[in-house]
């Protein structure tokens, strides 16, 4: 059987089985293992032999699933995610709302963008968007809406705030992109930093309309006045959150240490930091390390599935096809790009955003290079593709998570109407990103 | 990267694939000891992975403050690799915690969940098996070859292969589990409590 053949049915029996709610790395692994061993074994012209396809298909699978693991630079993640966790129970991560919020008490959606600077600092710090929604939920949209706040508002923000961290440094997405196309994590992170802060003032900018155009969404709350006093002493409130962004990318940028190095750093600064301030809870210590192990093992099958995927799709040849049918198109780069926007936006509505970038790039990458764009640059295009898939309907899953922890009388319905706002301006800013590479490329380009 | 799940308020009844019905005493004797495994193995995947921020931020302190660092640091890191992301999988299984799409299926009635949740099991089991085996073979080989990764230390290898074929042997041994429990329930053998979600049947 011809590979390229093998290939193909692969990939669309992978697609079925995940509509399916089969685990994504369940099926990337199934699969691939599957047809490789159909690959090795049904060479072209020949007949099925089993004995001839085992042993290499076999050898395809043990050097992926270890090697692939047995490395010092991805032991970023799970460095990252612990003191992510760490953070929360510490209550750095909320901190951030708590000191923001004293400041802008008194501006027009002074609150949402408080929210909106607290979810950013959250996530970045804890790399997810959905501890985000949840936990930030909790805390932003009761308050919005105590101090007379529309519904649209108060849950909208929260969910477009938790998307921040995709962007912002240390960032999973970046860190698995980086790997899966041999590019520098540090470039990736510091390439972030700039559409992210685009990306912030973007939905700053959509609070203030709004807060202009329909002031009893956003009313300002007679009760929150603050001193001078008062400010200073919420503002030192946040320095912990500061440190250690300063760490990460002050760390990185200035060449002090690499972004594994980094990872640990953080982890060792707020494990102190929560013991110092007795913050941090023998009991909660554990639960952060267990949730971190749970959640490193979860997203590395995934990774390893996605390996293992890749190999057997550049066993069956069907990457080269599939960059020799665009080539054959004669598109301009415009237009490749533009059916990538399309390809992503559309997956991203269905499927969640590791899934959606290790499936996608074995064939997307080799068409890109081809085409001469900078892969650093396509890494923050990608991100912020998959970013705007954590809020568009149907399956937007931040949405959901806020509709969960939010009063049951605000509908699903209503926080994606209110997301629509937001996505204008993460539309605005993507088409920024894609017409001046420059807004990516320009800190990493600096870099020491 | 939890499914949304994690994140939605707690199902009061949790995810234990030990809801079908309680089974004979072996049945259940032998899934305490699983169970007791695979919370001895999320813990130890734990250990490693604070013992990495331990070595890595002592590698940084030392080459910053005294000219010098971890030996052979990178080796060490991946073999915790190992232990921190291959040992919790079966406690992740069991917990059926690995993302999946979920958008086009939750509206099917519980008869078809019981299918799917085969489905997902058999699906699982395939995905597996084949890492599980070439885990074996690569233990062996550790172990008969006295491999060993280049270095000042000499460190064997055999200790990291222990650990992959361990942690996959028992994410297999939780998978088997869940495969003839919900091929059980799918059949009507045994019955699925009532009172669940049915996405969670």
């Amino acid at each position: 059987m011809e590979p390229t053949v093998i290939g193909a049915y692969g990939f669309v029996v992978a697609l079925v089985l995940m509509f399916l709610r089969v685990p994504i790395a369940f099926v990337l692994v199934s699969v691939a293992s599957v047809c490789s061993l159909i690959t090795y074994a049904w060479r072209p012209g020949r007949d099925f032999d089993f004995e001839r396809g085992i042993r290499p298909a076999l050898s395809l699978i043990e050097t992926n699933a270890f090697d692939f693991i047995h490395s010092y630079s991805l032991s970023m993640i799970p460095l990252f995610i612990a003191a992510g966790h760490i953070a929360y129970h510490t209550r750095i991560t909320t901190d951030i709302y708590a000191a923001v919020r004293v400041w802008l008490a008194r501006m027009p959606g002074g609150l949402a963008i408080a929210s909106l600077f607290g979810c950013g600092g959250f996530s970045a710090i804890t790399g997810s968007s959905l501890a985000c929604a949840s936990s930030m939920g909790r805390i932003c949209v009761p308050e919005m809406l105590r101090f007379g706040y529309g519904k649209q508002l108060a849950t909208s923000t929260v969910a477009m705030g938790g998307t921040l961290g995709s962007l912002i440094p240390p960032s999973v997405l970046f860190i698995l992109y980086g790997m899966f196309t041999e590019q520098s994590v540090n470039k990736l992170f510091m390439a972030g930093v700039l559409p992210g802060v685009l990306t912030m003032v973007g939905f700053i900018l959509v609070v203030v309309i709004w807060s202009l155009w329909k002031p009893s969404d956003a009313p300002i709350p007679d009760e929150l006045r603050y001193t001078l006093r008062d400010k200073f002493k919420a503002g030192l409130k946040g320095w912990p959150a500061l440190a250690l962004m300063t760490i990460i990318i002050g760390g990185i940028y200035g060449g002090i240490f690499t972004a594994t190095e980094a990872a640990a750093i953080s982890l060792a600064f707020v494990i102190g930091f929560g013991v110092i301030s007795r913050r941090l809870k023998w009991a909660d210590f554990l639960s952060s390390l267990k949730e971190t192990a749970y959640q490193t093992a979860s997203l590395f099958f995934i990774a390893i599935g996605a390996k293992i995927f890749v190999s057997f799709v550049s066993l069956t040849g069907v990457t080269g096809a599939f960059v020799a049918f665009v080539a054959g198109l004669g598109l301009e780069t415009w237009m490749v790009l533009f059916f990538i926007v399309l390809l992503y936006v559309g997956l991203g509505m269905f499927l969640d955003s590791i899934g959606t970038m290790l499936l996608t790039l074995p064939f997307v990458i080799p068409v890109v290079e081809g085409m001469g764009m900078d892969l650093i640059w396509f890494g923050v295009v990608v991100v912020k593709l998959l970013e705007i898939g954590l809020v568009t309907p149907p399956l937007g899953m931040n949405v959901f998570v806020i509709n969960s922890v939010v009063t049951k009388e605000i509908k699903v319905h209503t926080i994606f109407f209110g997301v629509m706002r937001f996505l204008v301006a993460d539309f605005v800013v993507l088409g920024l990103i894609v017409a001046f590479p420059i807004i990516s490329l320009l800190i990493p380009n600096a870099m020491s | 990267m939890k499914s949304i799940h994690s994140y939605l308020p707690p199902d009061p009844h949790g995810s234990d694939p030990e809801y079908c019905g309680p089974g004979p005493k072996p049945v259940r004797k032998l899934r305490g000891c699983l169970s007791w495994l695979e919370n001895a193995f999320i813990y130890l995947g734990a250990i490693c992975i604070l013992i990495m921020g331990v070595l890595i931020t002592a590698s940084v302190l030392l080459r910053t403050f005294g000219n010098s660092g971890v030996t052979d640091e990178v080796t060490i890191i991946g073999e915790l690799m190992i232990g921190a992301l291959i040992l919790p999988l079966a406690y992740v299984g069991a917990d059926r915690g690995f993302i999946a799409v979920e958008i086009f299926t939750q509206k099917l009635g519980p008869r078809f969940q019981q299918v799917l949740n085969l489905l997902t099991a058999i699906v699982g089991l395939l995905a597996v098996m084949p890492i599980t085996y070439a885990a074996y073979m690569t233990m062996v080989d550790a172990y008969t070859s006295g491999g060993y990764f280049f270095g000042m230390l000499q460190l064997p290898k055999w200790p990291g292969a222990t650990a992959f074929f361990a942690g996959y042997f028992l994410f297999f041994l939780r998978l088997v589990d869940l495969t003839v429990t919900d091929l059980l329930c799918s059949l009507g053998v045994i019955k699925p409590r009532p009172d669940l979600p049915s996405e969670e049947l």
